[in-house]
Parts: C-alpha cells; sequence; structure tokens
C-alpha cells in the first residue's frame, strides 16, 4: 500500500514537472511571438520628419495601442517563465537561480515602464484643448521623439542579457537539459549585451538580434517539445534538499 | 556523521565566498556609480543650457559612455544584492530576502532614470540644431527630465535595503558590531536626507553633500572587511 503510493506521488511530481517545463515552453513562445510586434511603432517612424511621422501616427492609430498591449503581454509572458525556469533551475543553484531571476524582474519592470513611450505620442498629438498652447510642430517633434526614444529604450535588454548568460550558465551544469541549449543561451546573452552600449549595438543591428533569437528559440522548442530529463531533475532536486548548512547551524543553537 | 560535517563545511564556504563577492561588488556599484557621476558632471559642468549642450554634443560619446557607467553600477546592484543576501540568509531569512527585493526595486529605479537621462541628453542634442522648439523651450524640457525623481525613489529604496542587510548583519555578528551598527544609522540618515529632499527640493544639493558621507563611510569599510577578513561565521556558537 505503502509502495504504491510512493510510486503515484513520484508520477505525480513527474508530470507536474513535465507541465511545468512544457508550460514554461508556452509562455516563452507568446513571448517572442509577441516580443516581434515590439518593433511595430518604429516602422511609423519617418527619421527626420516629425509631420509625416505624426500623420503615421494619426492614420495607425489601433496599431500604436496594440504594440503597447502587446509589450505588456510579453513582459507579463516573461514573468510567467521567470517564475517557472526559477522553480527548474533551483536545484542546480538556488543562489544563481535566483540572481538570474531578479535580472529578468529587474528588465520586466524597466520595460513595462518604457512601455509608456510608446503610447505618449497619441497623447501629445491626441489634440487636447491644453495642448493647444504648443505650435503644431512642436506637438510632432515631441511625438517623433518619443517614438524614437521608444526605438532605441534598450536597457531591458541589458538586463535580459544577464539573464540569459545565467540561464545558459545554470543549463550546462544542470544535466537535465542539453548543454548545446545552454551555450546557446549564453551566445543569446552576449548579443543582447551588445545593448549595454548603444553605438555598437546600433552598428551591430540588427545581425545582433540573431543570437538571442536563435538561443532563446532554442529553449523554447526544447521545453515544447522533449521538456527536461525529469530522473535527472530528481536527482539534483534530492542532492539540493540535503538540509542547508546554515538551518543545521541554528538547528544546534535553539537545542 | 562525517558527510554531514561535510556539507555544513562546504555551505560554509559558500557563504563566506559569497560574502567576499559581496564586499567585491560594493567596490564594482560604488566605482562606476561614481565614474559615472564625475564624466558627467565634468560634462556638463556648470554654465547655461546652450554652453552645456554644445559640450555635450562636442563629447556626445564620452557622455553616452557616462550613462553606460550608471547603468552598469545598477546592474551590478542586483549581483551585490545577492551576495549580501546568501551571506546573511542563514540568520533571518524573511529579513535578508526584504532587503534583497528593496535593492531589487533600486536597481529598477536606477534603470529608468538612465532612459529619462538619454532622453535628456537628445534634448541636449536637438539644441545643436535647427528645431521646432527654441532654446529656452528645450531648456525647460531638458530641466524637466532632469528634475524626475527617479534618483531620489532608488535612494530611497536603497536606503532602506541597506538598513535592512546591516541590521541583519549586526543580529548574526559575522562583522563587527560598530560596522553593522553604523551601516545601519548612516543608511537611516541617507534615507531621512533623501526624503527631505523630496519635501523641500531647495535643499536637495545640501541632502545630498551631507548623506553620502557616513554612508560611503559604511560601504567602503563593511565592502573592505567583507572582501579581506570575511565574515566570521562560528560568531554565534
Amino acid at each position: 500500500m505503502a509502495m504504491s503510493t510512493t510510486v503515484m506521488t513520484e508520477q505525480t511530481g513527474e508530470a507536474s514537472l513535465r507541465f511545468r517545463a512544457r508550460t514554461a515552453g508556452v509562455f516563452y513562445l507568446f513571448n517572442i511571438l509577441t516580443g516581434v510586434a515590439l518593433f511595430v511603432p518604429s516602422t511609423l517612424v519617418v527619421h527626420g520628419h516629425a509631420a509625416a511621422t505624426a500623420t503615421n501616427i494619426l492614420s495607425h492609430k489601433p496599431l500604436v495601442w496594440l504594440g503597447f498591449a502587446d509589450n505588456l503581454l510579453a513582459t507579463a509572458c516573461y514573468i510567467v517563465v521567470t517564475a517557472l525556469l526559477y522553480g527548474l533551475f533551483k536545484p542546480v543553484s538556488s543562489s544563481l537561480s535566483l540572481l538570474a531571476a531578479f535580472f529578468s524582474l529587474v528588465g520586466c519592470a524597466v520595460g513595462a515602464l518604457g512601455s509608456l513611450l510608446q503610447l505618449a505620442p497619441l497623447v501629445v498629438l491626441g489634440g487636447e484643448q491644453y495642448l493647444s498652447v504648443f505650435k503644431v510642430e512642436q506637438l510632432q517633434a515631441v511625438a517623433l521623439m518619443f517614438l524614437e526614444l521608444n526605438a532605441q529604450a534598450s536597457i531591458p535588454l541589458v538586463f535580459f542579457g544577464f539573464y540569459c548568460l545565467l540561464i545558459g550558465y545554470l543549463i550546462l551544469r544542470s544535466t537535465f537539459l542539453p548543454r548545446i541549449v545552454g551555450v546557446l543561451m549564453g551566445v543569446a546573452g552576449l548579443g543582447w549585451l551588445t545593448f549595454l552600449f548603444p553605438p555598437l549595438a546600433n552598428y551591430l543591428y540588427p545581425y545582433n538580434l540573431a543570437p538571442g533569437v536563435l538561443g532563446e528559440g532554442a529553449l523554447t522548442l526544447w521545453l515544447l517539445v522533449m521538456g527536461v530529463n525529469v530522473q535527472r531533475w530528481q536527482e539534483r532536486a534530492s542532492a539540493a534538499a540535503a538540509p542547508s548548512p546554515g538551518s543545521m547551524q541554528w538547528q544546534q543553537e535553539s537545542l | 556523521m562525517v558527510q554531514t560535517r561535510m556539507i555544513d563545511r562546504t555551505g560554509e564556504d559558500s557563504q563566506s565566498a559569497y560574502a567576499r563577492f559581496a564586499g567585491f561588488m560594493y567596490f564594482v556599484v560604488l566605482g562606476f556609480d561614481i565614474a559615472g557621476l564625475l564624466i558627467i558632471s565634468r560634462i556638463t559642468q556648470n554654465g547655461n543650457f546652450v554652453e552645456t549642450s554644445h559640450r555635450i554634443m562636442a563629447s556626445e560619446q564620452l557622455y553616452r559612455a557616462g550613462l553606460c557607467c550608471s547603468l552598469i553600477g545598477s546592474l551590478s546592484t542586483v549581483l551585490l544584492a545577492i551576495g549580501l543576501y546568501v551571506a546573511v540568509k542563514p540568520v533571518d531569512r524573511n529579513l535578508a530576502m526584504m532587503a534583497l527585493l528593496f535593492r531589487v526595486v533600486e536597481s529598477a529605479a536606477g534603470a529608468t532614470g538612465i532612459i529619462i537621462a538619454f532622453t535628456v541628453l537628445r534634448i541636449h542634442l536637438a539644441a545643436n540644431h535647427a528645431s521646432a522648439f527654441d532654446v529656452n523651450q528645450l531648456d525647460a524640457l531638458a530641466q524637466l527630465g532632469s528634475s524626475g525623481v527617479a534618483t531620489e525613489v532608488s535612494a530611497i529604496f536603497f536606503s532602506l535595503g541597506s538598513a535592512l542587510f546591516f541590521y541583519v548583519f549586526l543580529k548574526s555578528n559575522y562583522i563587527p558590531r560598530i560596522l553593522s551598527a553604523w551601516g545601519v544609522f548612516a543608511s537611516l540618515v541617507y534615507m531621512a536626507f533623501w526624503f527631505m529632499s523630496l519635501i523641500l527640493p531647495q535643499y536637495s544639493a545640501t541632502a545630498t553633500t551631507y548623506a553620502s558621507g557616513p554612508i560611503l563611510i559604511a560601504e567602503v569599510s563593511t565592502g573592505l572587511w567583507l572582501l579581506i577578513v570575511g565574515i566570521k561565521l562560528n560568531s554565534r556558537n
């Protein structure tokens, strides 16, 4: 009886782990798909021509709203991915997994705030009464500036670069995911890190996006199709579940 | 029994290693933050908007490098916070996690401030070309951006996180009590001054000058101690 209960618990644990890995894959895929639309607002920009850009914005208002909503959706998906991958890699190294999660969360927070830059042109060109103190060309210039800033607001990508590097390292150490995916994630991280210095990122653009798409795409596909090697994950989890030295120290004190 | 001792030893080594790493990261964060401030203030100096814009235009790459230094400082804060968290987690997991969260929000607020700083840079660059705005209007826009409270908000989250980490160090005796007590005091003073600069912005410069001294001493001395001496793990027994 006790034996069958143990077997059932193990099976439930395996199913739960596979489900979590695939869920991470699904949300990662949503993130990549919605992330593509992040570049939509920049297609409205006519460089150096504020009036033409303003006309584009006003004639494609739903597109601007879509870009804004899409950014928030992509951020929400990445938060889910971050939480699930944190749990997945915790047995490998709880500290590094936590560090990776915090890098990602800071990137998400800054990215969500930055998405306001996408909406700002609609407010500026909205024609409200209080804006009539500005000349039309001034409002158009400000709207163009917001969109150009949005196109260059790449600071969250730097945080995601460190996230990908750490996840790549954790995969390499994990044994329950293929090492090649870890290497690709590491390269993806390096690609995102080029945004640390915008002139370099602009020089390498769009080739510096390729490692990110390749690395994160590979991890997404692997999680979706193959999941994780449950037996090896459980071995790592059992090893990590041994009482931590700190807690033993405090238990001795209380005794 | 032997195995238990070995696990205990390995865990202590890891805790000590993270503490030393945190000591090192104190200097990385301070170094990049101060370098960023020095580069930007050296370029902007004192002067009117037009002079400042010309200087920024002449040293645009250096100015951008200064902003990147501040961004690296923000990124390094997450590494420092994780190092401190792992070092003090066995003492009080909840307080350590709370401190870590405050420091992570500090990093997010700091990065948002850098986005604003890049906006101000574009306004200064625009002042060197013909634009839809006259110079006075661009000056007003730049001041609007510069007076963003991201720095103040970031500093308040920093001081709360810092006070909590120093408090957990105080409970643990991992480092000399004088260092951790001074850290708690300096963090609270820093927080009080930044709140004051939000309420009385005219005293903002004075607040920064007076409040930075104690916290700088606390961070440099604790950073040095963690890096050179490390933490005394058997101090509680």
